[in-house]
């Protein structure tokens, strides 16, 4: 029993371990990326690694602040992170609460159509091709609405909405509801958990969005925060990032880089902890569940 | 049959009660009236699904076409399998092939195991403060885009100051060009996942977890069992259902590599260890403007996807488990 009791206590002190070493790893570039962007850009270069910041400046952020374009991309990733998030939320509301009543005729045909989409698409070239067709290029519709709907969000939401007593429905009806009343006043209310969650999860991909807007968007104006990312990230080095900057401080280049990692990051990240009281409990559902 | 046709059909109908051989008819139009709201809730979902999902669908054919952008998707001319000879016929089938089929490998035997091997551990955690505060931090790399995991690979890998080639010159080892290396391609892909979602992959399995009868290991535990017997022997067989679902969801989804990351890892160096279907019929469809090739290449990959999924499926009916469908 002793032998026993030694053994499990070793196994916990190498669990913590192997998890907290992990988790260290797993925060630490992001963390280096955020202490990094507000330290003076030539202790950056150095490329020391670096807990905390030295010799804090902002002129990073303020220098992307200033840049002409810069306003305009914000603005529209805010936009199509908004509005694109209510649309797909309501668009799958409204779809997934009828095909979760079994017995509504054709929603069991119509849940499988859904379902069929996650396993076989047309793929990149005909979606392209419709989205043009549609006059959709190059405008922040193309951005919220050819993936306005996720199939596996909508698996989620009718197997989260059967499990719902059916006696809500009845006790809405004899209080005079319609079924509009029901799904707002009733069902939606209680299904906050899940629908916390999958708001977050739109959310998150709206404002991470990146394939979409590369294929559909070419002009300057209607960019969003990730393709102009990538510009500064990826395909300039340092040196062509300063000189496109008006700004006169020695080697910015590096620091504008992670100044603007954090600007596109920061924003999303703060809506987690926000949401975070549902989300825990709806993830479990909708895993569970789905 | 839209909710309009019913507002005009149904209520004629039950004005004439009885109307012989159409009462079933009758009776079920009835119903649909009684559910009218329900259909009209559906009807913006499924006008989307419609165009965005089943028009691409029809849209497909073009693979079988020589498209004209000129002359339209419907007079363009029949090629027959023309398309798909020029892919199988290509050197560089074989590459894409290879490409992502190693790729895919990586993803079901490195990156798939170590979400199990870190939700196992998460679970075995028992101090709850300790545990959320690890799954909060693991959980944030999900929320950053490819863009920034890419981006912040980029700062810390380049040769140009980057943490890691100057941590080497400090142990007097030489600079190591990461980013545009072929041997170090795949491993940075898988670490890079791992990295963004090993994390959150656990979600799933501890939801699973936190099924297990608790009476179980207290029965083991009188057995003499220790923790990893109490592991091996209660907690991995109890979530055996689960693995075998996600492992047919992403043997399914086999070939769907992240695009978005694959695209961002590449350059003209790592192209030939780095190519992938998906990034192919980017590349050739959208950049060189070969829409139907493209879309025959396209077509395929999906095809083999959709064999993958009930090939897997059909193999976890066979192991007695439940399947997706």
């Amino acid at each position: 029993m002793k032998k026993l009791r030694f053994g499990s206590f070793a196994f916990d002190a190498g669990n913590y371990a192997a998890l907290a070493l992990l988790a260290v790893l797993m925060i630490f570039p992001f963390w280096n990326v955020l202490v990094s962007s507000i330290t003076a850009p030539h202790l950056v270069l150095e490329g020391a690694i670096r807990l905390w910041p030295e010799q804090l400046t902002f002129v990073a952020f303020t220098t992307i602040f200033n840049t002409p374009n810069f306003v305009k991309v914000f603005q529209n990733t805010v936009f199509i992170t908004v509005i694109g998030t209510f649309i797909s939320m309501l668009l799958s509301v409204l779809l997934a609460y009828p095909l979760s009543k079994k017995r509504l005729a054709g929603a069991n045909a119509m849940a499988f159509a859904v379902f069929f989409t996650m396993m076989f698409s047309g793929g990149i070239i005909p979606s392209y091709l419709l989205v043009k067709s549609l006059g959709m290029m190059n405008t922040l519709w193309s951005l919220m609405i050819p993936n306005a709907i996720n199939a596996f969000n909508i698996m989620i939401l009718i197997s989260f909405f059967r499990t719902l007593p059916e006696e809500l429905e009845d006790s809405g009806r004899i209080d005079g509801c319609n079924d509009f009343g029901i799904l707002f006043r009733i069902m939606v209310p209680i299904s906050m958990p899940i629908i916390a969650t999958l708001t977050l999860f739109y959310a998150v991909a709206q404002w991470n969005m990146f394939f979409q807007a590369v294929m559909y968007i070419s002009n300057p104006n209607n960019y969003t925060l990730q393709v102009l990312l990538r510009q500064l990230l990826i395909v300039l080095t340092s040196d062509a990032v300063a000189a496109s900057l008006s700004e006169d401080v020695p080697r910015i280049g590096v620091t504008v880089k992670l100044a603007m990692i954090v600007v596109s990051t920061v924003p999303i990240l703060l809506v987690y902890p926000f949401l975070q009281k549902h989300f825990a409990k709806g993830m479990m559902l909708g895993s569970v569940k789905g | 049959m839209t909710d309009k046709d019913v507002q005009r059909i149904a209520p004629n109908l039950r004005t004439v009660p009885g109307a012989g051989s159409s009462a079933q008819l009758q009776l079920r139009l009835a119903k649909v009236w009684k559910f009218r709201w329900l259909y009209l809730f559906m009807l913006p979902g499924l006008v989307y699904f419609f165009i965005f999902k089943y028009v691409p669908l029809w849209g497909l054919i073009m693979a079988f076409k020589n498209y004209q952008p000129y002359q339209g998707l419907m007079k363009s001319e029949w090629v027959g399998f023309a398309h798909f000879e020029r892919l199988f016929g290509m050197a560089d089938f074989w590459m894409l092939f290879r490409n992502t089929i190693i790729l895919g490998l990586y993803n079901l035997l490195v990156f798939f195991p170590i979400t199990i091997l870190l939700a196992l551990l998460l679970n075995e955690a028992r101090r709850e403060m300790f545990k959320r505060f690890v799954q909060t931090l693991i959980y944030v790399p999900h929320f950053l885009s490819w863009v920034v995991i890419v981006g912040i690979s980029y700062v810390l890998l380049t040769t140009e100051g980057g943490i890691i080639n100057e941590l080497l010159k400090a142990l007097g080892m030489e600079q190591v060009e990461f980013l545009t290396s072929t041997t170090a391609f795949r491993p940075l892909i898988v670490l890079q996942m791992i990295w963004k979602d090993a994390g959150w992959g656990t979600i799933i399995f501890l939801a699973a977890l936190a099924g297990v009868n608790l009476h179980l290991y207290e029965a083991a535990k009188i057995d003499g069992a220790n923790r990893l017997q109490q592991l091996w022997h209660i907690t991995l067989p109890s979530i055996r259902s689960v693995i075998v679902i996600l492992f047919i969801l992403r043997l399914g989804s086999f070939l769907d590599l992240g695009f978005e990351q694959i695209f961002l890892m590449l350059n003209a160096v790592n192209r030939e260890v780095g190519e992938v279907f998906d990034t192919y019929v980017y590349r050739v469809g959208l950049q060189q403007g070969q829409f139907s090739y493209s879309t025959a290449v396209g077509l395929f990959k999906s095809v083999v996807g959709l064999i993958l999924v009930l090939i897997a499926n059909k193999v976890a009916k066979w192991f007695g488990e439940e399947g997706i469908y």
